[in-house]
């Protein structure tokens, strides 16, 4: 764990701690989101996050001046957008990016966040903060790179999406609203960017980026050994190897090919299924060689499958869901 | 052929790699019975040999483990090398830390089901295996203990001549085994003399004779 990444963790949670005061006092609405928001949910953190990302109604530029004269606060220099505020808030040497989002977090006026009590330094303050099912939902469509998701694919970021959606997959599960989310997510982001995307073209770019962000169909991933590496430095304890990072990926393409093929509404059983595939068959050699000759189909070198089921059995059967549904 | 019985922890630590990995075949032993016979040896080594794309992997299950914090990590496809020896040396102090050593082979001559995936060496195989380790200078266990250790285990009638020197070929070391045994022989001990066949005294006089000519040289 990096002690630099330790204090920008907690300075993060303590710039919170003074803006969700703020806003409270004037009326107006903050939502904590990004993956701050994620460790603030789980019960049992797993990384630090090093920015803080929320959502407010009012003018930000206001709402940051109760950070002077404590914190010494910049505006980042970004493109012109009547979307975003950047800005750099620093103290004793220790900085962190604040990035407020103006736009509504869903299309259909929702209020995916609830009000939430946290702790920073000690102290206790509330917050309102996006419900597990929203931040999982954003996370997906964040891996949806090249139509929704991020502009620019960057291994690290992609590496926190897919890491975060899998702890919020370990604790919450994934339900209607997930999905409700991952679909209203992407009609916000259309309107921001101006695109029109639709909801199959987001699952199928998440999911191609998921599979081949490791050495699947390609003998190379998109993900770097170094990147990996680094990203261990965001992580409270443990590492992250690329067989763990497979598991991971090819879990939320699974989870993303029960969304495409039983829509909202059947995609929370569906992979309520695949999870329960996982777990009791995983263990069972003629499972695996079925799953192994169903992947061959689609251009996945057998050395690869082996070394799957050798080492990451439940990788090559989340791989299998995500190309074969069974559901 | 004997094989050993696993010592608790090593049982435990067999079975957490064959929870995770459970269409891997390995072998896992340990130095636990061999202790009686090391003088300097005080360390257990935990060893498991798999298959080398899974190496990596059977760390990283054990590394999280919390017990297993304190342990020293060797890892390699052929040598193996410390993984963690500042960090550990950092936190344990004087106290004494068990070995885990993670080894590629795809060769489980000389092993027997366990249970599950997991298998166990037989003795010879151990014995040899230490001894190839200690002289390839892998480990830090000498010749002359992993020598006491086969000796111990000779005396003892728990290791059959043809099967160590099966295994030995096997790992390019029948040379230096029949010298070890034609020394023993040499000796003249009783026990010695009736397990080793007389071939193998034979050809490991004509070995050493052979280096006794190099050393002239």
């Amino acid at each position: 764990m990096n002690l630099d990444f330790q204090a920008r963790h907690g300075q993060a949670l303590a710039l919170l701690s003074l803006l969700s005061k703020e806003a409270e006092k004037r009326g107006q609405l903050l939502v904590f989101l990004g993956g701050s928001a994620v460790q603030a949910t789980l019960s049992n953190p797993r990384r630090l996050s090093v920015d803080l990302d929320v959502y407010y109604d009012g003018d930000a530029k206001e709402l940051l001046r109760v950070l002077e004269p404590e914190y010494e606060l910049e505006a980042r220099p970004t493109l012109p957008t009547e979307l975003f505020d950047f800005y750099k808030a620093s103290k004793d040497r220790v900085l962190v990016k604040i990035d407020v989002a103006r736009f509504h977090l869903v299309a259909d006026g929702g209020t995916p966040y609830e009000q939430k009590e946290l702790d920073a330094a000690g102290s206790r303050f509330k917050t309102f903060i996006a419900t597990s099912d929203y931040l999982l939902a954003s996370k997906l469509v964040n891996t949806a790179v090249g139509a929704t998701g991020r502009a620019q694919f960057n291994p690290t970021d992609f590496l926190k999406d897919v890491f975060d959606a899998n702890c919020l997959a370990d604790e919450f599960g994934t339900n209607l609203s997930t999905w409700h989310c991952f679909g209203q997510i992407n009609e916000v982001q259309n309107e921001i960017r101006k695109t029109s995307f639709t909801l199959g073209q987001t699952i199928q770019a998440a999911r191609n980026n998921l599979i081949n962000c490791v050495p699947t169909t390609q003998p190379l991933g998109t993900v770097p050994a170094g990147a990996l590496k680094g990203f261990e430095e965001y992580l409270l304890r443990g590492g992250l190897s690329q067989l763990q990072l497979s598991e991971m990926a090819y879990r939320m393409a699974a989870y993303l090919k029960a969304f495409e093929q039983k829509e909202e509404q059947g995609a929370p059983r569906a992979i309520r299924e695949i999870e329960s595939t996982v777990q009791t068959r995983f263990n069972d050699a003629v499972y695996a060689d079925q799953c192994i000759r169903g992947l061959i189909p689609h251009g996945i070198p057998v050395a690869r499958l082996q070394q799957l089921k050798l080492v990451r059995p439940k990788a090559l059967l989340y791989l299998d869901a995500a190309y074969n549904s069974h559901f | 052929m004997t094989s050993l019985s696993l010592a608790p922890n090593t049982e435990r630590m067999a079975r957490a790699v064959a929870g995770r990995m459970p269409h891997l075949e390995f072998a896992v032993w340990d130095l636990s019975e061999f202790m009686p016979a090391f003088h300097n040896v005080r360390r257990n080594m935990i060893f498991i040999e798999c298959d080398k794309i899974a190496l990596e992997e059977v760390m990283r299950v054990l590394q999280e483990d919390p017990k297993l914090g304190d342990y020293l990590f060797y890892l390699g496809e052929r040598k193996p090398k410390t993984v963690n020896e500042a960090w550990a040396s950092a936190r344990s102090g004087d106290e004494i830390r068990d070995a885990i050593v993670i080894i590629a082979r795809k060769d489980f001559f000389g092993t027997t089901k366990w249970e599950g995936n997991i298998r166990v060496p037989t003795m010879e195989r151990m014995v040899i295996d230490l001894l190839a380790y200690s002289l390839r200078d892998w480990l830090p266990i000498t010749v002359e203990e992993a020598l006491d250790a086969f000796t111990w285990f000779l005396k003892k009638g728990q290791l059959k001549t043809a099967y160590l020197q099966r295994y030995a070929t096997r790992r390019y070391l029948g040379w230096f085994l029949d010298i070890v045994l034609y020394k023993l022989g040499e000796k003249g001990e009783e026990a010695n003399r009736t397990r080793i066949h007389p071939k193998y005294i034979e050809s490991g006089r004509r070995y050493l004779e052979a280096i006794k000519q190099v050393e002239r040289l």
